[in-house]
């Protein structure tokens, strides 16, 4: 039996840092712009999309993964340029963007398809090659879980710096506190914007590639990636980097390992993963008000 | 040096102060005092660029600033110290006084960083200590030492004063004066109408989103302000 569960540990471990990384951007890009970006989803497509066919033409999975990224990274950038940003200039409320980033999400998801249905891309997987490296139990740790892994504590690192040593981390940083504050104080906020932006749309490419060397891929991938997503950061109430980290650990060893325990014990179909977040997201949206959670490092 | 034309300004499409003609000369310090909701912090957020301009135009130092966005105007030389959250609390003194000095190259911050800490003495020696773990007069003098680091020539200040106990009021106005022996504008918004206008050389009076007087500080300490506020509301 522990054996058994071990085996669900690689798998964990790939669902958990996709989240994370993605969910870390999510986090990253409402602290500053004070917007949950329902079209995240989009940029993990591309990245998956990227990724895929780079691999596919021969290109070695880590710089397929960084083109990935980059993809991501244009693709939010352009959309927060075309709309959000017009809008919030003209006045327009959080609400208002909110909706605005669904409408967004719903139109490149759509334009998408129709392209990939015309390319014949609809359903795509990746020329990466899964290796075993170690086994845990019977099921084995890939070069892909590796890889994941590295992905994940390289950004975790990265980011830290940025947030805590740099200029530009920590302009993100006041930006979060007190937007108004940080205007006057001459801190070019909506360059610091388009920085965050790009972050945000990298990490999630980054994520979208990863996904895309784990399983075959459509033009709705990242879209169904949404719900877990947003449940990592909800955990991490939007604003806490460390636990929103912790919420993607959270959700891709509960929707994983935890379906395996609640599999053996009450015969629970994996088909009701999807409970998992959602119950994820109640029990933080009750009890968030109860308990107060340590920022350890606030955006 | 700053000039507003009949402006009509606000937040959302709501107006709050309206027909405001108000003309600023280099190196003066000006009060603006008034009754609650009279419009005294619009008018400063109007300034430097928090706020919607309907009608009219602003000008500082020959350039029109109407709608510029608040960052170029920090560039200009405008320093605006709001009345409240007026520090990042989850920064520290440095990381504050560095945000001030966002433009500055490495090295003119070190320069700016000490000239700072050498009139605000008092922060040497928290430099790492969180910005809201400091006491309300602290964080005033942060705040105040924070707007210096853009090396501005006008400063606007909202209610520096505000929650303070009368000791550190004392201390706030004692450093008001230092800002003035330098030679920078002063725009001073005060509740403490009467320390406002003994720091001041010229005093605003605000009544219902209008400025109802104008006049020499000498002139307007000889008032009767309570009459003031209400006769012309």
């Amino acid at each position: 039996m522990i054996e058994e569960a071990l085996g669900q540990l690689p798998t964990s471990l790939l669902a958990s840092a996709l989240y994370a990384m993605a969910a870390v951007g999510l986090t990253m890009n409402y602290s500053v712009t004070r917007l949950a970006d329902f079209a995240i989803g989009e940029y993990i497509t591309f990245g998956c999309y990227v990724a895929a066919l780079l691999t596919l033409s021969q290109l070695d999975p880590v710089t397929s993964m960084v083109l990935a990224g980059a993809t991501g990274a244009l693709i939010a950038l352009s959309v927060d340029e075309l709309a959000y940003k017009r809008l919030e200039r003209r006045g327009a409320t959080l609400l208002q963007v909110f909706i605005a980033s669904v409408g967004a999400s719903f139109t490149i998801r759509y334009l998408f398809s129709i392209y990939a249905d015309i390319e014949d891309l609809l359903f795509l997987t990746s020329g990466f090659s899964s290796q075993p490296v170690v086994f845990l139990g019977t099921r084995p740790l890939t070069n892909l879980h590796v890889l994941a892994l590295i992905t994940l504590t390289v950004t975790v690192v990265g980011l830290t710096y940025l947030i805590l040593r740099t200029k530009v981390g920590k302009a993100m940083r006041a930006i979060a506190s007190n937007r108004d504050l940080a205007m006057v104080s001459g801190i070019p906020v909506w360059r610091i914007r388009s920085i965050t932006r790009l972050l945000t749309g990298f990490l999630a490419g980054v994520s979208g590639a990863l996904w895309a060397y784990y399983t075959s891929i459509n033009p709705e991938s990242g879209w169904r990636m949404l719900l877990w997503v947003f449940s990592s950061a909800i955990i991490g109430n939007f604003t806490s980097f460390p636990l929103t980290l912790l919420g993607g650990f959270v959700i891709g060893s509960a929707e994983n390992l935890g379906m395996w325990a609640l599999n053996r014990a009450f015969g629970l179909e994996t088909a009701y993963k999807p409970l998992i977040p959602y119950i994820a997201i109640a029990a933080v949206l009750l009890y968030r008000n109860r308990y107060r959670f340590t920022r350890l490092v606030e955006l | 040096m700053l000039e507003l034309r009949g402006v009509v300004a606000g937040y959302g499409r709501l107006p709050i102060i309206t027909g405001i003609d108000v003309s600023i000369r280099r190196g003066e310090t000006v009060a603006i005092i008034g009754p609650n909701g009279s419009g005294k912090s619009t008018l400063a957020k109007t300034v430097v660029g928090l706020t919607n301009v309907f009608e009219g135009t602003i000008i500082y130092d020959g350039h029109e600033i109407t709608h510029r966005p608040p960052s170029e105007r920090v560039r200009l030389g405008i320093a605006y110290l709001p009345q409240t959250g007026n520090v990042f609390p989850d920064m520290t003194v440095l990381e504050n006084l560095e945000m001030g000095g966002y433009s500055l190259s490495r090295d003119e911050l070190k320069v700016k960083l000490q000239e700072v800490l050498e009139m605000f003495p008092e922060l040497s020696g928290r430099l790492k200590q969180k910005a809201g773990t400091l006491s309300g007069g602290e964080r005033q003098m942060l705040a105040m030492s924070r707007l210096l680091m853009t090396s501005p020539s006008l400063v606007i200040m909202d209610e520096p004063s505000a929650g303070l106990a009368p000791k550190m009021v004392h201390r706030i106005f004692e450093k008001v004066d230092a800002l003035r022996k330098v030679g920078l504008t002063l725009l001073l918004i005060e509740q403490h109408a009467r320390m406002a206008i003994s720091h001041s050389e010229r005093t605003l009076v605000m009544v219902g989103g209008k400025v109802v007087l104008s006049d020499s500080s000498d002139r307007v300490s000889g008032l009767d302000l309570a009459t003031v506020f209400f006769q012309r509301a």
